[in-house]
């Protein structure tokens, strides 16, 4: 059916589209890391794969300029834990109206201790990423992925050189967001 | 002079150069508060390191070929809305209708007799010999609900392979890559591009929950599902093919000289396990628009064993039945809509090949056009 549908379509188009193969190329290599990144920011595959086809589908409808190919990774991952802390955030404010931590852990008689503290613990830290500013909880979070500092710099569009900088902040504000949402500990 | 919080940080996470490194340390050895401050340092990022990484390890993603496959049919749906037009119906939006063939046209095309004698473990198998129209009232998704009727059926095909077109130089090339002889119109004295179109294989499992939920988007909640299609499975397998073009086929209006002309061995079909298609392609026609007794009386002009059906969208294009070639063929013409012209399909099968030859020049050169393959 394609083969007459082929017949009936209108070429060219506007601007510079992906070749299939140049978009299939580019999502092989990452398309894993980013649902692995936003799986972790999240800790909800179902979602993290939601978003990660989101980042895909934006990436596809953007102009396609081989010159710009060394940094798509960057742009993959920038665009990937934007959306993941938009995300979190509006958690967070949905959580604003749920009771807090014990009741997570009511919901799931049957997991292990240890597993659902875990599972809890997880949930602590996501919200207080929810807390940062985006491009604080974004730079940790590609940090924590195993970036280098100049990753980081390609990935978030900042100077390498203010990257410590950057870092530096963010952890700080991590922490005191930390006490804030835990203050037992 | 102090060392800055940030250098501090870069040298616990082994980012600074050597020589730096070895100034901060330097320093560091003489500095106690400088010494305290790293500490302090170390310890938040080791505390902000150790909750992050509670965040656990990624679990193992969906298949990604099946996520690309659904990603560029979300792709093109953005796409074919941004730039409606006249290639609606046979634009790739509709690839899942089309795809119609892969999931209950399928059925209607292909009904597997008992005697077919089956390959592997797959219960029906059927090979296309000619080519029939449809005609079919696409009405039915255009309702707005049809976004969501292509995406349960784009959701519902698993594509195991996709190979990507490649060109070829000559048509001896060509032939090498599909693996048969390229016949060329004989009347076209230009060079036409020619490009190997890729094998594509998908499959398609039946879920009748599913199935319900498209005949209720349809507004067809009264229509009857077979029994005992729960589970099947409907592969299909489309062989590499060649793409000729002639002309100047960016715009494709008459006075470019484009066309088009695609060969492609028939597509293999299997079936897991026998399903009275014949029931299915009653169902399919109805879904069309066509009521029961309509469907029924359709179903029985059709050897739906041998028919590859070319589904004409009532209100968008016309179709004749033709001799061409020293077979069967479907003309199919589509109206002008907006900025694209109108143009014709014409559709045959001869010897296990099935051919397509489209253009926006004069109908009636179709036929001759054909006929001069060679």
């Amino acid at each position: 059916m394609e083969m007459v549908g082929e017949h009936l379509m209108t070429a060219g188009r506007g601007r510079a589209a992906w070749s299939e193969s140049a978009f299939e190329r580019v999502f092989a290599e990452f398309y894993g890391r980013i649902v692995g990144a936003l799986c972790r920011m999240l800790g909800d595959r179902a979602q993290a794969e939601e978003l990660a086809s989101e980042v895909f589908l934006r990436l596809y409808q953007r102009p396609h300029e081989p010159e710009s190919y060394d940094n798509i990774g960057g742009w993959l991952y920038r665009t990937a834990t934007r959306l993941g802390i938009d995300s979190l955030r509006s958690a967070g404010r949905r959580a604003l109206h749920e009771r807090d931590a014990g009741t997570h852990l009511a919901t799931a008689p049957d997991t292990p201790l240890e597993e659902a503290l875990r599972a809890e613990r997880a949930r602590q830290v996501r919200r207080t990423l929810a807390r940062l500013k985006p491009i604080q909880a974004q730079i940790l979070m590609l940090r924590s992925n195993g970036l280098s500092y100049k990753e980081l710099a390609d990935a978030l569009e900042v100077k390498p050189a203010s990257v410590g900088r950057l870092l530096a902040r963010s952890e700080e504000a991590f922490e005191r967001a930390w006490r804030r949402v835990n203050p037992r500990q | 002079m102090c060392i800055q919080d940030d250098e501090l940080l870069a040298r616990l996470d082994g980012e600074l150069a050597p020589a730096e490194a070895t100034a901060v340390d330097a320093h560091l050895a003489e500095c106690a508060r400088c010494r305290e401050r790293s500490q302090t340092i170390a310890a938040r990022s080791a505390e902000v390191t150790a909750l992050l990484s509670e965040l656990g390890p990624a679990e193992a993603a969906t298949d990604p070929g099946f996520v690309l496959a659904r990603l560029r049919a979300r792709a093109l749906d953005i796409r074919e809305e941004q730039d409606a037009g006249g290639r609606r119906w046979f634009g790739r939006r509709w690839a899942p209708v089309w795809g119609l063939a892969a999931a209950l046209i399928t059925a209607v095309c292909f009904y597997s007799g008992p005697t077919a004698a089956m390959a592997q473990k797959f219960l029906g198998l059927f090979r296309v010999k000619t080519v029939v129209a449809v005609p079919v009232d696409f009405r039915f998704a255009n309702d707005g609900d049809g976004k969501v009727l292509s995406q349960m059926l784009s959701q519902s095909v698993t594509v195991t392979k996709n190979e990507q077109p490649q060109p070829a130089a000559t048509r001896a090339d060509a032939a090498r890559l599909a693996g048969f002889a390229v016949r060329l119109p004989a009347m076209r004295q230009d060079a036409p591009r020619l490009t190997v179109t890729g094998e594509q294989a998908s499959h398609f499992t039946v879920d009748m929950k599913r199935l319900r939920t498209m005949m209720d988007l349809v507004n067809r909640p009264d229509l009857e599902l077979p029994a005992g299609l729960e589970g099947a499975r409907i592969a299909v397998d489309i062989p590499r093919g060649v793409r000729a073009a002639y002309g100047d086929c960016e715009k494709r209006d008459a006075a470019q000289g484009c066309l088009l002309v695609i060969q492609t061995p028939v597509p293999t079909v299997a079936t897991l396990p026998e399903i009275n298609l014949r029931e299915v392609a009653e169902l399919g026609l109805q879904v069309a628009g066509m009521t029961r007794e309509e469907a029924a009386r359709f179903s029985h002009t059709v050897d739906w064993t041998s028919a590859l059906a070319i589904p004409i969208p009532v209100d968008a294009a016309g179709y004749e039945n033709v001799e061409v070639d020293g077979v069967k063929g479907v003309l199919v013409t589509t109206r002008a809509r907006g900025e694209h012209p109108a143009w014709y399909v014409l559709v045959w099968i001869k010897d296990g090949i099935v051919y397509t030859l489209g253009s926006a020049n004069n109908p009636s050169l179709a036929v001759p056009l054909a006929n001069s393959l060679g």
